[in-house]
């Protein structure tokens, strides 16, 4: 293992020194030239003028690890800024590195591009000849200094990227109760629900970024019992949030070291939106951030089992789905067929209220038949189960909750985003209700009416049926939707990849990825997995917020 | 009708209230989404998820008469939960009710059998948000859905008739028919996006009125039962609004703050400004507003647990509420509760002239002080709107706390001074400002030049302590070049009206007001926080050399830990002198010029800007020096010894080192910008311009911008347009300098077409003809033109010189006799 990747002890000056992300070009150029200057006298050690540091030693820094450190962030710069001249400058700068460095290794970044399970072509590079995209990109690695693989991903959809920034950057950088180390230690923890080594290391580095304590990140042992307190309320959200009720909130608001409403929303807004994060991170199969081990040092011939290190998971399972997939594979023409049908014929008998209902717990009983791919992973990393208590608690299907607790179903109408969430969040935590309910509608509307290479499709049938079915699974029941259509629409197999997804995004391999929707693009996919996060998401947010009001009445 | 007639007695005394009306509630089992009455208002109909009930209403209780959810307890058939109910208007046994899955029920409480319902409408493909029956069209009901349509079902068919649908397909979330008697065919429609629509029945197509009422979510709209043209609307925005719809587009008319996401409103009968609402979370109340008074409910009603889901008004005097927490309630005006009583109006304000106007209520403490006017009545305009308004009468008394003389100031000081009051208003209407920005020299001469001059400008306005302090800046910056000469300053006797008139009246009001009223007790302490800023600030000026006793007074107090006492200053039989002119006499010393400030260094250390070491004992000397000053001023003012003291401050400076050159400017910023701080941005941008180099890199170019852009701001309204170019240009700020170079052009119009020139003043780009050719060579005039301005004839500026050597007639043969000046 030449990659060991540490958490807490990551060089923050490192970041700190490589910052070019200012928002006026001169301004970068200025902060380039620095780092080239300031590297070209410590590459030397004794340049010209000579240098006048001790041998290697530089502000009690050893210069050569420094430099050392320097190099995979310099690479992601390198390779993944969309602005031209820091790439060109970081590629100069780096060669340099490479020809004069005394013994520093210059690791080149794993092949796979931004994500493990979309080659690298179908993605939209950084230098992004599209405009719209190109903004955002900016405008992304604006915020921290990094073009995010997520947000490369995404760029499938700027639309629906720029909201989500908007949203996240508030979250994460804005106006807010919560101290800013919190912030991103509230999201390491939600990451580390799903073991998403992606998210925890990010969150990570941009804990110490902000000025938290190394220690912290040493386990939640270490963290102070304000956040600790907060364990359980992220257990239950992440895996089943029906169980939430306003004691949870109770416990959170009264004693000793309380949170206060509107930390505690804002607190709530953040673990909601990286647990449905994580979704759509494994849902897309996000390689690692370059400087956070998405690089090597080792030369291309042993890369093979590289690859593979980190993320494995390829190989294992699947062997029993395949027969599956194989069974009910269905075409795209099919999945077309069937929507046509559903439009026209929508009038021929009125099934009765029961049925409807039957319907719904028919399709709540499915899900929970639906077998996901069960495997003891052992590859949790002690790296992330740190943040993790009572890590055996996980998604249970919601037909199958205990008897005993009496949950009734969660009937929208009687608490919706709209007309009650909204007002509340915003209430607490102003302007984050439109800001969510941007990328609610982005995610729920957004259409491009293409299946695939079929044009001009009406795709809401399809979207509506994805979104209600993750509703479903949490218990969260629309009255005025026809369950069957979710039965007609999704077959088995992508039935299980959303549950998969959207419970278990731990799980997926790049297998499910390609097993389903064949024939859709990736940027379909990707879609897909835009909504499962979104609709996960507004449940999860349903379920808080319900029981925050219940508390606050 | 019985009921419409006792109301009419009612009218005429609205505190006097039914006696057979008592508050009453049921509780229904379920929480309860909408209720509705029938005509005669003898029986509720209440619908909600597990809820379908009627219950009448008797004149003591409500009494369940009928459940329509039959079945089985758990009955899982969406049909029987309700999102909305109605009562048709006509015929007393129909009733229709909106489900959730998009069904629209019709009920027939004539049937005999056990199942009321009678027909089920699945048209809707969403939720179905709101069901009205048209006024008089027993036959006709109206359905706004989630889905964006509306339906109109004729019941007799059983079919629906019409669909009507906006452009958008955005969720319709309520719909109110026009009341009969004001339009027969008109409906309104809310929509999700915060559109609000007025249809007309007989066409289907589009709509007859469009506008956009909020910016989120409208939840609910009422018309007005009276008024036809006002509409009233609410929405997740949590406001409520009222429309005149009248108007194209639609006027705002009145606009209420509520604390929660509004989810019902209902107009009060006969009360033309009355509305009540009930939120849809989190405030329980149903509250009742009046729309001219939007801050504070008229009334609200707090017997709910859970949030009010719907409010329906039976009479003007009772209200009947439905909630989640499973309760019907019957409330009666009179016993609800006024917030506005619990409120103590009061408020304060300062007017330009100095005076501060303050208004409360009279149950506080009687007013003491000096007290121009009282004007009582404080928010009631007229008497004919008294009547009709319902608020507590709120008694409250207007005080007006002018500037007047004090009666027993001393006579030299009265003599010597004007009035206070006259300083005050004086201070304030800006003469002196205006004065001074015309005297005011900034540049031409030397800095000392400068100094001198504007020192005499500022003194001839009674600015004394600018005056000095311009002297001082003069001195502080000539001596650098100048040799060293022994002469001796006589600081010149000074009457300081201390610390700025704002400070007496500060005081007076802290001491005029001593009601208990919180506020005012809150600016009280203001004032003396204000007061000790202002000391501490002050510093500086006094280290001007001019001294302020007055001042002294206040920091010995303050130093022995005596609470600020208004009577100290102002009390009546004091004899205080309120200025004791200080000489300072100054010996030998070769950097004696540089005393006077030195002299007061000690309030320097106050304020923080660090003396240079060598200065250190002089230092200590000098606070022992302020405070024994201090002192020894007390004690003549408690034995009502004579009014004039001359300090005397003999200061051996022979101590300092010849030679040694003491950098003030530090000192001089400090002046500066503790004269920005206090607001008198004049002194300092003058002071900054006129010391120039300086000290100008001392100060941060922001702040420098702030104060010269707001300089050239007040400047400019007070139109003195070529004081405020002049500060342009001296600023030496590249980003206050560009003001003078923008829109700097005037193009001028072609004679034909009006129009604007604007690439070159001989062309007109409409009319493609060369204008204003010169009336001798008739040639274009592309450089320096001069016309007449009588005949507007003329041309190059040399052509027509030459012309008029000769001649006094136009060029043109238009026989103007023009005049060039």
């Amino acid at each position: 293992m030449a990659d060991v990747y540490k958490l807490e002890d990551q060089n923050v000056d490192v970041l700190r020194f490589l910052y070019v992300s200012q928002s006026s070009a001169k301004g970068r150029a200025e902060a380039l030239e620095n780092i080239q200057t300031a590297l070209d006298s410590w590459l030397d050690g004794y340049g010209s003028p000579p240098n006048s540091g001790g041998a290697g030693i530089l502000n009690g820094l050893d210069r050569r690890a420094f430099i050392q450190e320097l190099v995979p962030d310099l690479l992601r710069l390198s390779l993944t800024c969309p602005l031209d001249e820091v790439r060109n400058k970081c590629k100069d700068i780096l060669t340099e590195v490479k020809e004069r460095g005394p013994g520093v290794k210059v690791p080149r970044a794993l092949k796979c591009g931004p994500s493990r399970f979309i080659p690298a072509s179908e993605i939209d590079p950084a230098d992004t000849t599209n405009e719209d995209k190109q903004m955002v990109f900016i405008e992304s690695f604006l915020q921290n200094n990094r073009l995010e693989n997520l947000h490369q991903v995404m760029g499938y959809h700027p639309r629906y990227l720029e909201a989500f920034v908007k949203t996240q950057n508030y979250l994460l950088r804005d106006d807010g109760p919560l101290p800013f180390p919190y912030r991103h230690y509230i999201a390491l923890m939600a990451a580390a629900r799903h073991q998403c080594v992606y998210l925890v290391r990010l969150h990570a580095q941009e804990f110490l970024l902000q000025g938290g304590d190394a220690q912290w990140l040493r386990g939640l042992e270490y963290a102070p019992q304000k956040l600790r307190n907060l364990c359980e309320v992220n257990n239950i959200l992440a895996h089943r949030p029906w169980l939430l009720n306003k004691n949870h909130i109770e416990k959170l608001t009264r004693g000793n070291d309380t949170w206060s409403l509107s930390e505690m929303m804002q607190a709530l807004i953040i673990i909601a939106h990286f647990h449905s994060l994580c979704s759509f991170i494994m849902g897309c199969g996000l390689a690692p951030e370059i400087d956070q081990g998405g690089c090597t040092t080792r030369n291309a011939s042993s890369s093979g089992d590289d690859e593979s290190e980190d993320y494995s998971s390829d190989s294992s399972v699947g062997g029993e789905m395949n027969a599956n997939q194989v069974l009910e594979e269905d075409s795209l023409e099919s999945l077309m067929q069937r929507m046509k049908e559903l439009t026209e014929s929508t009038h021929e008998e009125e099934p009765t209220q029961e049925e409807l209902l039957k319907r719904f717990e028919l399709v709540e009983n499915q899900s929970s038949e639906i077998s996901v791919p069960t495997k003891e992973k052992t590859s949790k990393k002690e790296e992330v189960l740190r943040f993790v208590t009572n890590s055996d608690f996980t998604y249970n299907d919601f037909a199958k909750r205990a008897p005993g607790l009496d949950i009734p179903t969660f009937r929208i109408q009687d608490y919706s985003w709209e007309d009650h969430a909204f007002s509340l969040a915003n209430r607490l935590y102003s302007d984050i209700g439109n800001l969510l309910d941007d990328r609610f509608n982005i995610a729920f509307n957004l259409t491009y009416y293409t299946m695939g290479d079929i044009r001009s499709v009406d795709t809401s049938a399809f979207r509506q049926a994805i979104w209600y079915y993750i509703h479903c699974m949490y218990g969260i029941r629309h009255d005025d939707y026809d369950y069957a259509q979710v039965n007609q629409l999704l077959e088995r197999n992508l039935k299980t990849y959303i549950k998969t997804v959207c419970c278990f995004p731990e799980r997926i391999t790049k297998k499910d990825y390609e097993g389903v929707m064949k024939g859709f693009k990736h940027s379909e996919k990707v879609h897909v997995n835009m909504m499962i996060t979104e609709a996960r998401m507004q449940a999860e947010l349903l379920y808080a917020l319900r029981a925050v009001n219940h508390y606050m009445t | 009708m019985q009921a419409a007639m006792h109301n009419m007695t009612k009218v005429v005394q609205d505190k006097v209230s039914p006696t057979h009306n008592l508050p009453m509630s049921i509780n229904c089992d379920g929480p309860v989404n909408a209720m509705d009455m029938n005509k005669d208002m003898s029986k509720v109909v209440v619908a909600g998820r597990q809820v379908f009930k009627i219950i009448e209403v008797e004149d003591d209780m409500f009494v369940e008469t009928s459940n329509l959810r039959v079945g089985k307890p758990k009955n899982i058939n969406l049909n029987y939960s309700a999102a909305d109910v109605a009562w048709n208007h006509n015929d007393e046994n129909m009733l229709a009710s909106a489900a959730t899955n998009g069904a629209v029920v019709i009920w027939n409480l004539s049937k005999q059998v056990k199942s009321k319902q009678e027909f089920v409408f699945m048209e809707h493909k969403r939720s179905v948000n709101r069901v009205v029956f048209h006024n008089s069209e027993a036959y006709q009901l109206l359905s706004g859905s989630q889905d964006g349509t509306m339906k109109l079902h004729d019941l007799r068919r059983k079919q629906v008739t019409l669909t009507f649908m906006g452009r958008s397909s955005e969720s319709v979330r309520d719909i109110q028919f026009c009341p009969a008697n004001l339009g027969y065919f008109s409906f309104a429609a809310a929509y999700e996006n915060g559109i609000v629509q007025i249809w007309d029945m007989r066409r289907p197509d589009r709509c007859e009125k469009h506008f956009t009422a909020h910016n989120e979510p409208v939840f609910a709209l009422d018309w007005h039962p009276e008024d036809k043209h006002w509409l009233a609307t609410a929405g997740r925005d949590k406001m409520i609004k009222v429309w005149d719809i009248n108007k194209q587009p639609a006027q705002l008319l009145y606009v209420v703050q509520t604390i929660a996401s509004v989810g019902r409103i209902k107009w009060r009968p006969q009360r033309r400004y009355h509305i009540a609402n009930c939120s849809l979370l989190l405030d329980h109340n149903v509250n009742v507003w009046d729309v001219r008074r939007p801050y504070i409910p008229f009334a609200c009603f707090e017997q709910h647990k859970d949030v009010a889901t719907c409010v329906l008004w039976k009479d003007p005097h009772i209200l009947l509420s439905t909630g989640k927490d499973y309760m019907l309630h019957q409330h009666i005006f009179q016993s609800a509760k006024r917030p506005g009583d619990f409120v103590i109006p009061s408020g304060v304000d300062i007017s330009i002239h100095g005076d501060v106007c303050l208004a409360y209520k009279e149950r506080t403490a009687a007013v003491k002080g000096k007290e121009a006017g009282k004007i009582s009545m404080f928010g009631r305009k007229t008497s004919q709107s008294r009547s009709e308004l319902f608020f507590t009468q709120a008694n409250s008394s207007l005080a007006v706390f002018q500037q007047i003389a004090e009666p027993n100031t001393e006579d030299e000081f009265a003599a010597q001074q004007m009035s206070p009051t006259q300083l005050a208003s004086e201070d304030v209407s800006m003469t002196s400002f205006l004065e001074l920005a015309k005297k005011y020299r900034l540049k031409g001469l030397t800095t000392e030049e400068l100094c001198r001059h504007n020192s005499a400008a500022a003194a001839a306005v009674d600015k004394y302590q600018v005056a000095q302090t311009w002297q001082i800046m003069g001195n502080i910056f000539c001596t650098k070049t100048s040799s060293t000469k022994s002469t001796s300053l006589q600081v010149p006797r000074i009457n300081v009206t201390p610390n700025a008139p704002m400070d007496r009246q500060d005081v007076e009001k802290g001491k005029a007001v001593s009601s208990p009223d919180n506020e005012v007790e809150v600016v009280r302490s203001d004032n003396d926080k204000e007061k000790n800023g202002e000391i501490s600030t002050g510093t500086d000026s006094d280290s001007d050399g001019e001294s302020s006793e007055f001042e002294k007074n206040q920091l010995a107090d303050i130093a022995s830990g005596l609470g600020h006492n208004g009577d100290f200053f102002f009390g009546d039989g004091d004899n205080e002198t309120l200025s004791y002119p200080l000489g300072i006499t100054v010996q030998g010393g070769e950097d004696w010029t540089q005393l006077p400030s030195e002299a007061f260094q000690p309030r320097h250390e106050i304020t923080g800007p660090a003396a240079p070491p060598d200065r250190l004992d002089h230092d200590s000397l000098m606070v022992a020096a302020v405070e024994s000053d201090a002192v020894a001023v007390m004690t003549p003012i408690e034995e009502s010894e004579p009014s004039e003291q001359y300090l005397n401050l003999n200061i051996d400076c022979s101590a300092f080192h010849a030679g040694t050159v003491l950098d003030y400017t530090s000192t001089a910023v400090d002046i500066i910008c503790c004269f920005a701080e206090q607001g008198d941005i004049q002194s300092a941008v003058s002071m900054l311009i006129v010391l120039g180099d300086h000290v100008r890199s001392h100060i941060d170019g922001e702040s420098q911008e702030n104060w010269f852009m707001s300089y050239i701001d007040l400047l400019s309204r007070f139109r003195l347009w070529t004081i405020a170019s002049e500060v342009i240009a001296l600023s030496h700020l590249p980003q206050v300098m560009q003001l003078n170079q923008s829109s700097t052009s005037i193009h001028t119009a072609c004679p034909h077409c009006m129009r604007t020139m604007e690439r070159s003043g001989w062309l007109c780009d409409r009319c493609k003809s060369v204008v204003n050719m010169c009336s001798i060579c008739h040639c274009p005039v592309k450089g320096l033109a001069v016309w007449c301005q009588g005949c507007c004839h003329g041309g190059h500026i040399q052509h027509i010189q030459d012309w008029l050597v000769g001649n006094i007639l136009c060029p043109e043969g238009c026989g103007h006799m023009c005049e060039y000046t």
